[in-house]
């Protein structure tokens, strides 16, 4: 029984390919997107429950693709999580402007940030060992 | 596991750019800290002076009630005021000076002097009602500050200004040129034209900072004290607007470096902090993605899947690889770029170097498929360079080539030489890149449209190092491209550190006006028609009265940058001092000069001549290592001095109007066209010894030294005209037809137009427009006959039929010495100036046997 459906978009391969087995291992379902194009066309057909979104990206960057879903009424009330390497004050307002709920900063704790998708989804935490690293 | 080091590694180089950073812009916020000080003295000092002279305004309206006809003279006064007030050009406010002395005091002629405090005279400034040759007259006069002084006698002191009447016969004496003042009898209360009233400028201090000078009044009384005071009044105006002027100069100085010191550091600070955000944004990718595989491996350390265990460290190893990678990438360009990178040049063979390369770029070609071809135009190839380095230009470009290739496209190595210069060519078949991608690509950390980097993985660091390398080298790397049909990136290298391009040193001088361009293709000129592997060109820095380079061709930058020699000393030096060319056959041997050769010289024969602008010494000229290897001659000494004059010439023709941007154009466009002819004639095979035939014969026929060196430049520039014309005629076999003529019979006028901004002696134009006139009139372009052809032309005219019946053109072949003397001597008195023909035949009838085997042998 899936947790929910979530949609993952980075151009990094290997950043889509740890989110997927992370929060596959949470119980959650998984589709990915390699750029902004993509990523739109997957809210369509997908119609996941939460999307952890790159801003860096070729095409479209993660503002338009966030612009575009908060200003579309089907998709409005989908969580949108911006997932940067850009770190500072101003990229993260510009990304709280155009309607993420929430701003992650790479290198980021992929722990952490399954936490705030339970969070989000209003999940509560799965108990597991956990390491510091 | 991950490898601490390089993220130990990774975090130390952040830390270091970032502590570089803020050191910057400390410095930078320092100078200009400094400069907006110095900005805010020079305001006030400005307000001081605008109250000082509304001071003055208020005294005016006051006298201004005395007299009705002071009134209308004190109101010019006022509205000159104003204007010099609201007008900052000096010039143009001294000009309305004197113009308003001549009309509110009465005087005709009325002449400002303005002492220059650097040579202590005082200079001709502003001038009414005398005639253009007057003014340049009294433009070459300078008043030296003594004689000035000697006039300042109690007896002729009229209130603060000197009248010196004729009686007292203060020029009693004829002067240096002969003039006796004519001494006739003075009607009463009369001007007598030998007399002088002069009203000193001063400062509130009491300095002189110049004189006015009056002559000829309208009423042709002798002055009142009435116009004395008036003469006064506005005297004083002039000393605020000198003042005024100078201070808005330097007002205007300083704000304009002001200004450019602002925008050089924010140009600096945003290229640091972009580069600083990019490189911290290319440092997190790898980052992040190690970090988040060792946290997942951490959470899953009980699990028994191994194939995703070892899958995750295969991440975490390529992404450790990918840091590592782009950190070394990063150091390596700031030490390139910080030029605190140490190169070791050594001769090797690029030809080997790049099948080297080929080699280790096979696994990558296999891979795809990709055919690489090596060409080369000689077996061996040898260049002085970084092996290293350039090992990893051709790397960077060959795999860059194979990257974006599709499979089974082919990549080309192509090696070719010119002259002193080695080309390697990287030429691919793979998906090109668009124009206006073109300029960005040696740009740091720039990828042909992102989405190709998931595709064609790299850190977009490559060409950037890789143009840094070869910018070392003193070679240039270009690229030219198609989308979808291929990219060709070619590298230039000097064969030798010496053969490196043009280096120009920019310093403050007073020359700046002349820009790098300019210089450099003053260097480029120099070097070429002088046939001299290194040339340089010194100005002198009055200040410090020293010589500095300029720019050079064939020297390293460090010596570019660092040499100074006093006036006086070494032979440069001299040069200064003496204003006199000199020339050394062999260094160690000379008696004056005696030193070890250095060892940027191939040869121990130099020569330099001084450049000088009004008789002045701006600069010098050195050049070495001529090409043939052999010692500079007093023939090339000839040539050389006699092309300092046209810089020198093209200097003042380019300061004089500094701002015309034409005028630079044309300049340079001269320069251009003198240095392809240069390149082009020396493909012919005895050529360059024309200025040296054309120096012998012309003395040989009595010519005076300064026509011979004439002869010699215009023996190096006549054919510059034939640049213009279509190739394909002049290589047509067979004779030219019509048009093909019409074309060739222009191009003494062509060469003439070409040479002119640069040119200021007519005799060079007459006899380049000139030298295919026939003694019989037969000649073009305007039929001149016999002795109305200059002298020069005529022996031009001898020396280039010679040449191209030894040379062959393409529509004759070549013959030998004997064949073409004869010819000369067939057609002498038709053609030919037969005095001319026989000072040739005699000159030339031994020699040039030997010469001609010589050249035989080299084909």
């Amino acid at each position: 029984m899936s947790k929910g459906k979530i949609l993952v978009v980075d151009d990094e391969i290997y950043i889509v390919h740890i989110l997927d087995f992370s929060l596959g291992m949470e119980g959650y379902e998984v589709v990915t997107a390699l750029d902004g194009e993509q990523a739109l066309e997957k809210v369509k057909t997908e119609k996941p429950d939460l999307i952890v979104l790159d801003i860096m990206m070729p095409k479209l960057d993660g503002y338009e693709v966030c612009k575009s879903i908060k200003s579309s009424a089907a998709t409005q009330h989908i969580p949108v999580i911006l997932l940067s390497a850009k770190g500072r004050n101003v990229d993260q307002k510009l990304g709280f402007d155009v309607g993420a709920d929430d701003y992650i900063t790479k290198p980021f704790s992929p722990r952490k940030l399954v936490e705030r998708i339970n969070q989000l989804l209003g999940q509560t935490v799965t108990e597991r060992p956990t390491r510091s690293a | 596991m991950i490898p601490p080091v390089d993220l130990i590694w990774a975090l130390a180089a952040a830390v270091l750019l970032l502590v570089e950073q803020v050191r910057h812009r400390r410095s930078l916020r320092h100078e200009l800290k400094s400069l907006r000080t110095s900005y805010d003295a020079a305001i006030h000092r400005n307000d001081e002076l605008t109250q000082a002279s509304d001071k003055m305004g208020d005294l005016y309206r006051y006298q201004l009630l005395t007299s009705r006809k002071r009134a209308a003279r004190i109101k010019k006064v006022l509205e000159i005021a104003t204007s010099i007030n609201s007008n900052l050009s000096l010039d143009k406010v001294l000009h309305e000076i004197v113009h308003a002395v001549s009309d509110a005091a009465g005087f005709r002629i009325v002449l400002l002097r303005v002492l220059n405090d650097a040579s202590g005279e005082f200079e001709a400034r502003a001038f009414a009602g005398l005639n253009r040759d007057a003014i340049r007259k009294l433009e070459q006069t300078r008043i030296p500050r003594s004689e000035f002084e000697s006039w300042l006698k109690e007896e002729f002191r009229v209130s603060r200004s000197y009248f010196i009447s004729h009686e007292r016969k203060f020029w009693g004496e004829a002067d240096d040129e002969g003039y006796t003042p004519e001494l006739g009898a003075r009607q009463e209360g009369e001007w007598h034209q030998e007399d002088v009233l002069f009203v000193p400028l001063y400062t509130k201090d009491g300095a002189v900072i110049g004189y006015l000078s009056v002559d000829d009044p309208v009423d042709r009384r002798l002055p009142s004290r009435e116009t004395v005071e008036t003469l006064e009044i506005l005297a004083t105006h002039a000393v605020v607007a000198i003042q005024n002027a100078s201070l808005y100069e330097r007002l205007n100085q300083s704000m304009v470096q002001l200004q450019e010191a602002t925008d050089r550091a924010e140009e600096l600070n945003d290229l640091k902090s972009s580069f600083v955000s990019t490189v911290s944004h290319e440092l997190r990718t790898p980052l992040t993605a190690i970090r988040a595989y060792v946290e997942a491996l951490l959470e899953n350390v009980g699990s028994t899947n191994v194939d995703m265990q070892r899958q995750f460290l295969a991440v975490i190893d390529e992404q450790s690889l990918k840091l590592r990678r782009l950190i070394d990438s990063v150091l390596e360009l700031s030490q390139l770029e910080s030029g605190r990178f140490r190169m070791s040049r050594e001769p090797f063979s690029v030809t080997a170097l790049i099948e080297e390369v080929v080699v280790l770029l096979r696994p990558m070609s296999d891979a795809k498929k990709i055919a690489v071809q090596v060409e080369s135009t000689a077996a061996e190839i040898v260049v002085e360079a970084d092996r290293g380095l350039l090992k990893r230009v051709f790397y960077n470009l060959g795999s860059n080539a194979i990257k974006f290739t599709h499979e089974g496209g082919t990549v080309t190595f192509r090696t070719t030489t010119e002259g002193r210069v080695v080309r390697v060519q990287v030429e691919d078949t793979g998906i090109g890149i668009a124009k206006e991608e073109l300029e960005r690509i040696f740009d740091k950390f720039y990828q042909i449209d992102s989405s190709l980097s998931r595709e064609y993985p790299g850190v977009g660091l490559g060409l950037t190092v890789s143009k840094s390398i070869v910018e070392w080298h003193g070679g240039e790397i270009l690229a030219e491209s198609d989308t979808d049909i291929g990219s060709r990136f070619t590298v230039l290298l000097p064969v030798t550190a010496g053969d490196a391009s043009v280096i120009t040193h920019a310093t403050w001088s007073p020359s700046r006006s002349v820009s790098d361009h300019l210089t450099r293709l003053t260097v480029e000129m120099i070097a070429e028609v002088m046939n001299a592997r290194t040339a340089s060109l010194m100005l002198v820095d009055e200040e410090r009265s020293e010589l500095y380079i300029r720019a050079a061709r064939g020297l390293r930058e460090e010596v570019v940058c660092g040499t100074r020699i006093k006036i006086g000393d070494s032979i440069a030096g001299w040069v200064a001092k003496h204003g006199q060319p000199l020339l050394v056959t062999n260094i160690e041997e000379d008696p004056r000069f005696g030193r070890p050769n250095g060892h940027q010289y191939e040869t121990k024969s130099l020569l330099s001549v001084p450049v000088k602008i009004d008789g002045r010494v701006v600069g010098v000229i050195n050049i070495n290592n001529k090409i043939s290897c052999t010692p500079f001659t007093e023939d090339d000494r000839a040539l050389l001095s006699s092309l300092s004059d046209r810089v020198a010439q093209a200097w003042r023709r380019v300061s004089d109007h500094e701002r015309s941007s034409d005028r630079t154009e044309e300049t340079a466009k001269a320069l251009a066209a003198i240095i392809e002819n240069a390149r082009r004639s020396r493909l012919k095979l005895n050529s360059g010894s024309m200025a040296g035939r054309a120096v012998s014969l012309g003395r040989k026929l009595g010519l005076a030294e300064e026509d011979v060196e004439v002869l010699a430049y215009v023996a190096s520039v006549h054919d510059v005209g034939m640049g213009q014309i279509d190739h394909s005629v002049l290589h047509e076999p067979g004779r030219l037809d019509e048009e093909a003529w019409a074309e060739v019979a222009l191009h003494p006028l062509r060469s003439a137009e070409i040479v002119k901004p640069i040119e200021f002696q007519e005799l060079v134009t007459e006899i380049i427009l000139a030298h295919h006139e026939r003694m019989d009139g037969r000649g073009y372009p305007r039929g001149l006959k016999g002795e109305q052809i200059p002298i020069g032309a005529r022996i031009i005219s001898v020396l280039d039929a010679y040449e191209s019946m030894t040379i062959g053109r393409p529509y004759r072949h070549a013959m030998t010495h004997a064949d073409a003397l004869q010819e000369l001597r067939q057609c002498k008195g038709t053609q030919f100036d037969p005095k001319v023909v026989e000072a040739f035949a005699q000159l030339f009838e031994s020699q040039e046997n030997t010469k001609l085997v010589r050249a035989g042998e080299v084909a």
